[in-house]
């Protein structure tokens, strides 16, 4: 029949225009949409946590989470930014609001302000938070105290957080060692010099061996920095009172060292010997406490000599420079060997720039780069500053080597050691 | 003691009516209140079957329902058994079918049985044997398994007769139980009502279905836009005389019986043979001497009472003017 | 009881053929697999929020499951008449209220059960098991140990917790049953879809109704502390007092989620329980009174 087929094309046709039509409409929107530019922001803004809270309707936890993955993703994205650490923080709040024992949002926290964008104050905000809302965990004040030695530098504040991290009984006993260790990097050294000597003692009684090594290098710090110390704090005095620097024999014969407290090596060493050898039987804790007080003299006449390394009898000590000043205190007070050596060094570099002249016939080189065949000699001149934390150059005109440590290492002689 | 006791029982509605005017736009708001039910007085005795009826709208069901408690009335009271409505003893012994049912189509017949029968409180033994009687009864062994979406109208019908006999009850009412039933279903529920009488049972049913309360009703009640306009056994509603006479005559000409056209309620010829009918007894027997004597033949003569249906609808136009 | 017990297998009966159930059964499903997913973006606490997001998919699905087979439920009843040859036996209204209240409730405790199978499924499939063993073993006994979580699940502390928190979710949702059953006595399943959703949402927020009274007072102090004059307390303080006390504190049965996870034993304080129970009680009441009085069409 014709009717019938008639408008079943009719219909299909008027499908066809229209729809036909609407596509056409939209493939315009289309191209408008792909020429117009628009900048999407790459963060959400989101207001206080009490509004959050609020909308939560009780699956607070749920979204604490969502934001968390969304404040990973944020912090990979805007990183670099100037923005990032405001946006971190505030992610950090909302997130710790919602769900207070969040551990691992507080240290990512850390991690983001902290040692990517070094905020102090905001550590100090998100460390405060996590001991009021999680008062026995250790790994939040373990990040803070990490950031605060490692990062800035506050050995104070290092000490402090360490303090609270080891409130958590689970805490790994790295961490307590941590404690002496920032006071010592404060200056109290008696404090630290006990603490390792003790712990020292107690490994050996509980025949710890893996951990001797360990104690040998911290008690070995504790007592070079204590020494170098008592040296430094002498040794201004001096010049205070007579306007030039002191040498050590010096110092010992000007009776410095009287009633200054300060560890009798030679015992510490044989005790320590003796009772590795004997496998700590003798050592309870009474012992040790007495071990301790006489570790400890204060009727040195002169300065006891070297072997302040302990561990290493061959020692030849410290020595005060006279070159030093308050500006370069990194060598005030240092071992002579590690001048030696940088003398070694230095004169390798001037042979070699000898050989240079000699080849292109009284030549002055100028730069290292021509002389210095021995790509880690190049390396030790060009790219490290020198163990005192001065620089290297090479003076062209003078055919000289010089250190921003040291006017002129080569023919520099190395004072008097005790 | 009356199995069933109502006195002024009202009932009615509020309706709010917007009514509007085109010409010019008027909208008036009118309080109206619908009266479903209007001072309803009955009383039923034990052993009856007690037919209520009326035009749809007149408020039978809403009459059933207030007995079963399903709506409160207005105004009036009721007793069921001697007890107010909703006593929970009585309702034991009560069975209720309610008009154009839905039931939870999901259950099979014989767990939609198991689950009224747990409403009334039947142990499990009980149950069983009942729900197998029951079955029997209404005739749907077969289709106890079935799901109830599958059953036709009649099937649901009967299946709900069924459910309304689960407890073995004292009072049957019946909303309009031979809705959509063919003549053999129609049939079957009036044996199953007429046994329930047998067995000292009290039926009360409303129907619009006239003939079939005629056949099984003891005392009829006749609601008309919420009023009872007559109560009382059959025998006594209808006149107990003689309405009309049905003559059926054969072998006379069509010229013989034509001059009585006028005075005949109506006349007919059907193969050959006169169909009329009278409603006067001279009229008749005038026809019957004029036929003798030309010659043809009585085939029947049936004097005809008055049918409920010619009652109800006198009754009627009697109400309207 | 019989009659309520024979209401509520036959509610049950009817709300397990409701199509919605499982649209909503299966989306439940996807969302508890998906925080498994979504769990890899994350190095660390992999598993907070796998459980989280499992709690709270149990917990908010469980909810759209009461709300919107409940909601129907009454007046479907109504609706389509079935309720005639049942008001006419010898049940009381309240029988057939609670019959259906717990033919609901029932539906709800079974589907969580189902979700929280799936959970534990979840949960072993993503944090327990073994990553070298091939996928097809590693799902398969994550499926047979769902099964040996969900019922031995007093011989795991791990798992005991979990079915704890579940436990007092379950309580939760008993409240937001009532509330279906109440609304829906008395009206649409439209309206009463929307009131059940406001009521859990105001009672998860009873916390902060509070906080809003205590800042409409703090307000009105601090008006009138510019100007000298008694505070005068506004109506909305008034209303929110009311309203924080009237409204389900559901925030309370939440609080053991976090005890789940970070720590190792999951304690609710007995009061909250009592809390839960009574006021269900309450609603129930309040709901046979609306029924008792109503006319059915």
């Amino acid at each position: 029949m014709r009717k019938p087929i008639f408008s079943t094309i009719a219909l299909v046709l008027a499908c066809v225009a229209f729809l036909g039509g609407a596509a056409w409409i939209q493939h315009e929107n289309i191209y408008r949409w792909r020429t117009f530019f628009r900048k999407f922001r790459d963060t959400l803004y989101l207001p206080s946590s009490e509004y959050v809270r609020v909308t939560a309707t009780g699956y607070d936890m749920v979204v604490a989470d969502l934001l968390w993955l969304r404040m990973i993703q944020v912090f990979a994205a805007g990183w670099t930014t100037e923005d990032s650490p405001k946006q971190m923080k505030h992610y950090f709040d909302i997130v710790t609001d919602l769900n207070p024992r969040f551990v691992d949002a507080y240290s990512f926290a850390i991690m983001a302000v902290g040692e990517e964008h070094r905020q102090t104050e905001m550590v100090q905000d998100i460390v405060a938070k996590a001991v009021r809302n999680n008062p026995f965990r250790y790994e939040i004040p373990y990040e803070g105290a990490f950031y605060a030695n490692w990062k800035i530098e506050d050995a104070q504040l290092a000490e402090f957080y360490a303090r609270l991290a080891v409130m958590d009984p689970n805490v790994p006993n790295y961490v307590r060692r941590w404690i002496q260790f920032f006071e010592l990097k404060q200056g109290k050294y008696r404090v630290a010099f006990e603490k390792y000597l003790s712990d020292y003692l107690r490994d050996i009684a509980a025949n710890n061996h893996q951990l001797y090594g360990i104690h040998n290098a911290h008690l070995n710090r504790a007592i070079n920095d204590w020494f170098k110390d008592e040296l430094r704090q002498r040794a201004i005095e001096w010049k205070d009172e007579r306007g030039v620097y002191p040498t050590v024999d010096e110092l010992n014969a000007g009776g410095r060292f009287l009633e200054v407290e300060l560890p009798d090596v030679v015992y510490i060493r044989n005790l320590i010997n003796a009772s590795i050898e004997h496998g700590g039987r003798v050592l309870t804790d009474e012992n040790i406490m007495n071990h301790l007080n006489r570790a400890l003299r204060d009727d040195w006449v002169v300065l006891p000599p070297g072997p302040y390394e302990f561990q290493e009898p061959s020692f030849p000590g410290f020595v005060v420079w006279p070159y030093w000043d308050e500006d370069n205190e990194f060598f005030a007070i240092s071992s002579a060997e590690a001048v030696d050596r940088m003398k070694y060094v230095a004169n390798n570099a001037i042979t070699d720039a000898e050989a240079y002249q000699e080849a292109r016939g009284g030549q002055c080189p100028s730069e290292f780069s021509e002389f210095i065949t021995a790509p880690e000699l190049l390396e030790f001149f060009t790219e490290y500053v020198d163990p005192f934390g001065g620089n290297w150059s090479w003076d062209a005109e003078n055919c000289e080597i010089v250190s921003s440590s040291f006017p002129n290492i080569t023919t520099m002689t190395v004072p008097a050691i005790r | 003691m009356w199995i069933i006791e109502t006195e002024n029982l009202s009932k009615y509605y509020v309706r709010d009516v917007i009514d509007t005017e085109f010409g010019r736009l008027q909208i008036k708001f009118r309080n109206r209140r619908t009266e479903a039910l209007k001072d309803l007085t009955i009383k039923v005795g034990e052993g009856e079957i007690f037919g209520l009826l009326g035009p749809n709208g007149a408020g039978k069901t809403t009459a059933i329902k207030i007995l079963m408690g399903i709506h409160f009335p207005t105004s009036g009271t009721a007793r069921l058994m001697g007890k107010p409505l909703g006593d929970r003893a009585v309702k034991k012994r009560i069975g209720f079918l309610p008009e154009n049912p839905y039931f939870y189509d999901y259950l099979k017949g014989w767990e939609f049985l198991d689950f009224y029968g747990q409403l009334y409180g039947m142990d499990r033994k009980t149950r069983r044997n009942k729900i197998e009687e029951l079955l029997d009864q209404v005739g749907l062994t077969e289709a106890a398994n079935r799901p109830l979406r599958g059953y036709s109208k009649g099937m649901n019908q009967r299946i709900g007769l069924a459910q309304a006999l689960m407890n073995d009850p004292d009072l049957v009412f019946l909303d309009e139980p031979q809705s959509g039933l063919d003549p053999f279903g129609r049939k079957d529920v009036r044996d199953i009502i007429i046994s329930l009488r047998e067995k000292g049972k009290t039926v009360f049913f409303s129907s619009h279905i006239l003939t079939d309360a005629e056949m099984i009703c003891d005392r009829v009640g006749i609601l008309f836009e919420g009023r009872l306009r007559s109560i009382g056994p059959l025998g006594k509603l209808l006149s107990s005389g003689v309405t009309e006479w049905e003559i059926v005559v054969r072998g006379v000409k069509d010229a013989t019986m034509e001059p009585w056209r006028e005075n005949l309620k109506r006349l007919s010829k059907v193969e050959g043979d006169f169909w009329a009918i009278a409603e006067k007894e001279e009229l008749t027997r005038e026809i019957i001497q004029r036929v003798v004597s030309e010659g043809g033949e009585l085939v029947s003569l049936t004097p005809r009472r008055e049918s409920l249906e010619d009652y109800f609808i006198r009754e009627m136009q009697g109400s309207k003017e | 009881m019989r009659e309520i017990l024979a209401i509520a297998k036959n509610t049950f009966k009817e709300a397990i053929r409701n199509r919605i159930l499982y649209v909503i059964l299966i989306f439940a499903l996807l969302l508890i697999m998906f925080s498994g997913v979504l769990s890899e973006l994350t190095i660390s606490s992999r598993d907070q929020i796998i459980k989280d997001m499992g709690f709270a998919a149990i917990n908010l699905f469980g909810v759209a499951i009461a709300v919107f087979v409940g909601v129907s439920l009454v007046y479907n009843e109504l609706e389509k008449k079935t309720i005639y040859t049942i008001v006419s036996k010898p049940i009381g209204r309240w029988q057939f209220l609670l019959g259906k209240y717990f033919g609901l409730l029932l539906t709800v405790w079974v589907n969580m059960l189902v979700m929280t199978y799936f959970f534990l499924v979840s949960l072993h499939f993503n944090i327990e098991a073994d990553p070298d063993s091939s996928l097809l073993q590693v799902l398969g006994g994550s499926l047979g140990k769902g099964f040996v979580n969900l019922f031995a699940w007093g011989a795991f502390e791990a798992t005991r917790n979990v079915m704890f928190v579940i436990a007092i979710s379950c309580l939760e949702l008993a409240i937001i049953t009532a509330f279906a059953i109440l609304f829906s006595s008395f009206s649409t399943p439209t309206l009463s879809m929307f009131l059940t959703v406001f009521t859990f949402v105001a009672g998860r927020s009873n916390e902060h109704i509070v906080r809003f009274a205590d800042h409409i007072m703090n307000n009105a102090h601090k008006i009138a502390a510019t100007g000298d004059t008694v505070p005068d307390v506004p109506f909305a303080y008034y209303f929110a007092e009311v309203a924080a006390h009237i409204m389900p504190n559901l925030g309370a049965f939440h609080r053991t989620v976090a005890q789940a996870i970070y720590e190792d034993k999951v304690q609710i304080w007995p009061g909250t329980l009592i809390y839960g129970v009574i006021y269900t009680a309450g609603i129930l009441c309040l709901s046979i009174l609306i029924f008792n009085r109503r006319n059915f069409k």
